[in-house]
């Protein structure tokens, strides 16, 4: 017999012996009787074992990303007693591990110092009642808060600022119609139709992957309106672009120019130039309206001055929209009131503005009064988007379908427009 | 110099000589020299079946100076085997031992609302428990609302339908939430499927009239879940 194959015989008979004649069973489930020291008065249970992925999303987020799982879910400026080993032992109370916090718990209105970062309070949300009701997103946030789906109103939180995605089910009216007779409408508005509009904003679906502020895309969850500003109504020379409205004025370098030139000077604040069109529609443009203290704040160099502008909006009260209508700014007593055109005070170019009790009345304001918020928009465009008013026209006809035939007394309109995305609109 | 084969023999013959005596070889040598269970506790030694298990007691961490009858002959409610003095108990829910929940030490109730016992256990134990001001050493689990401590209420513990999943009888592994406590208390290895979800639904509609309107969130839901695995190693 080979020296080898005796070994190998003598170590298979001494590994049987051991085998049968052992004492020790094997356990179901090994190392469930090695217990964890938790003699340290804080956590010492490794989170990440069970929640690596948690760990790792963090490892990728823009912020939070030095936070340790304790930070958050063991926050204690929430009162919360958790439990904590040590020599004495804290027995938890609200919560034992861990809490799933609340946004707000941080984010509150006195905000909260968490691993030596101050988190700032998330204005308005974190006011009593949510804050003004000029936030835009305030319906949002009060459902949030009633679902079960999540703490608080995290899941408002979540959408906006992480890599959670939304999908967002609208419905809203289709059109509306209306004939406009010397700035009235007597009694033949109507609305008719229901649009459902679904909007998805398709991200990777980690909650725990924090997106910074210039990361939070309007246009996502807006998509409607994007595609009102960037494609219109397709197959038109004139797309349809409503939510843009042209600012009319005959001071152009050349002929009818929707583009540049207006009553006070300066490029055109809403318009958005036909070129790079869908860049050009980003979160800053939306703030240009629904955050006009953000917008100025963010471009300190612009030609005009938004300061009084920004005291006419509510936009230093709201989170980070305002909900507002045209009248916000361009109401009888607001900066940017309709006004006299300048060029053309008197004579049969006098086109008076529209929003004074001096000429045409108080015509925006009584569109204010008299419709509901969601047609205001509309009852604009349906004059002020630019298919209406064609480049390629005579030059007069268009104004007097709305200024009349001498610029100062009230037009006749027969107006159809449609919300976004087709914005499609008849000015006849 | 003695070879190989010569060697072999004398075993050979050594052997035969053994087999030969008026002894015979038991083939499970001991199995005659019976424990004695006079004395108070457990008098069988647990760790000759169960070394591994010792072995990681002793690894460290909590429960280090415990012996297994302290967990697993303590239940008011089992009724073990047992001799007392002359009685003998023969054992009622359990022979030995018995498989117990973690919250009967750390349920936080005290005598007689505990349905620990101390009548099973080796009377020099109880320093392995308690101090000399025989205070309550077992801490409480709280933070599940499962003390009877009023504040205990548990409502905010990210963990507690893992804890209260793991008590359904029904579908159990192991008594009472014990699955839930050693996952996060020992180094047991664990394999977790989540199943998460990874977007909102959100339904918004603009309530309307000619003059009123506003925008209604009327419905925020979870949806595209997605399954994925961790592994506790």
């Amino acid at each position: 017999m080979r020296p080898i194959t005796f070994a190998i015989i003598l170590v298979g008979l001494v590994s049987l012996v051991l085998l049968l004649t052992s004492t020790n069973v094997f356990s179901l489930l090994p190392e469930q009787h090695k217990f964890i020291n938790i003699d340290n008065p804080s956590n010492d249970i490794d989170c990440v074992a069970c929640h690596s992925r948690i760990r790792a999303e963090l490892d990728n987020s823009d912020l939070h990303g030095n936070f340790s799982c304790e930070d958050c879910h063991r926050f204690e400026g929430t009162g919360i007693i958790f439990a904590e080993g040590g020599s004495l032992a804290t027995s938890g109370e609200e919560a034992h591990a861990a809490y799933t916090p609340r946004c707000l718990d941080c984010h509150d209105s006195d905000g909260a110092t968490v691993a030596g970062e101050y988190a700032t309070p998330a204005r308005a949300f974190c006011d009593e009642n949510y804050g003004c009701e000029y936030s835009a997103h305030k319906a949002l946030v009060a459902k949030a808060n009633e679902s079960s789906m999540s703490v608080g109103e995290n899941e408002a939180c979540l959408v906006c600022h992480t890599n959670y995605s939304c999908e967002l089910d609208y419905s809203y009216f289709k059109g509306i119609s209306y004939n406009l007779s010397s700035w009235s409408f007597g009694t033949s508005f109507s609305y008719s139709g229901q649009r459902d509009y679904t909007a998805n904003w398709g991200k990777s679906g980690a909650k725990h992957v924090f997106l910074s502020l210039d990361k939070i895309d309007c246009t996502k969850c807006h998509e409607n309106i994007y595609e009102a500003l960037v494609t219109g109504t397709n197959g038109d020379p004139d797309d349809y672009l409503t939510h843009a409205p042209i600012e009319i004025s005959h001071r152009g370098s050349s002929g009818r120019h929707w583009d540049t030139g207006n009553p006070w000077g300066h490029d055109r604040y809403h318009y958005v130039p036909y070129e790079n069109r869908a860049e050009s529609v980003n979160n800053s443009y939306c703030y240009e309206c629904h955050n006009v203290n953000k917008y100025a704040d963010d471009n300190p160099s612009l030609p005009y001055d938004l300061a009084s502008v920004a005291t006419d909006t509510n936009s230093s009260n709201v989170h980070c929209a305002e909900a507002l209508w045209c009248q916000t700014c361009h109401g009888r007593t607001k900066t940017k009131k309709v006004i006299d055109n300048p060029d053309y005070p008197s004579g049969a170019d006098k086109a008076e503005g529209h929003s004074d009790t001096s000429g045409y009345g108080d015509f925006v304001d009584d569109v204010t009064s008299n419709y509901a918020r969601t047609f205001q928009g509309d009852i604009c465009m349906g004059c002020h988007e630019a298919a209406v008013h064609p480049s390629s026209g005579s030059g007069t006809e268009e104004c007097q379908r709305c200024h009349g035939s001498n610029q100062t007394s009230g037009g006749n309109a027969d107006v159809y427009i449609e919300s976004e995305p087709s914005g499609y609109a008849t000015n006849n | 110099m003695i070879n190989l084969k010569r060697m072999f023999l004398i075993i050979a013959i050594l052997s035969a000589i053994a087999v030969a005596m008026t002894h015979t070889v038991t083939l499970f040598s001991g199995q005659h020299s019976w424990y004695n269970l006079s004395g108070s506790g457990s008098n069988v030694p647990c760790l000759k079946c169960h070394a591994d298990i010792g072995d990681e007691l002793d690894s460290g961490g909590v429960h280090t100076s415990i012996d297994c009858e302290c967990c697993h002959r303590t239940s008011k409610m089992v009724g073990y085997a047992a001799v007392n003095a002359s009685l003998v108990e023969p054992g009622q829910g359990a022979h030995s031992a018995s498989t117990e929940e973690c919250m009967l030490c750390h349920n936080g109730r005290r005598r007689p609302e505990t349905n620990f016992t101390h009548d099973y256990l080796n009377s020099s134990s109880c320093h392995q428990c308690h101090d000399s001001d025989d205070v309550l050493l077992a801490a409480a689990a709280g933070g599940f609302g499962l003390t009877p401590d009023l504040c205990d209420t548990g409502t905010k513990a990210a963990h507690r339908s893992f804890v209260l999943e793991a008590m359904i009888v029904d579908d159990s592994l192991m008594a009472g939430a014990n699955e839930a406590c050693i996952a996060c208390h020992t180094t047991i290895k664990a394999n977790i499927e989540f199943n998460v979800s990874t977007e909102a639904k959100i339904t918004v509609n603009n309530v309307y009239t000619e003059s009123y309107s506003y925008w209604a969130v009327t419905e925020i839901t979870p949806t595209n879940y997605i399954p994925y695995t961790e592994v506790k190693e």
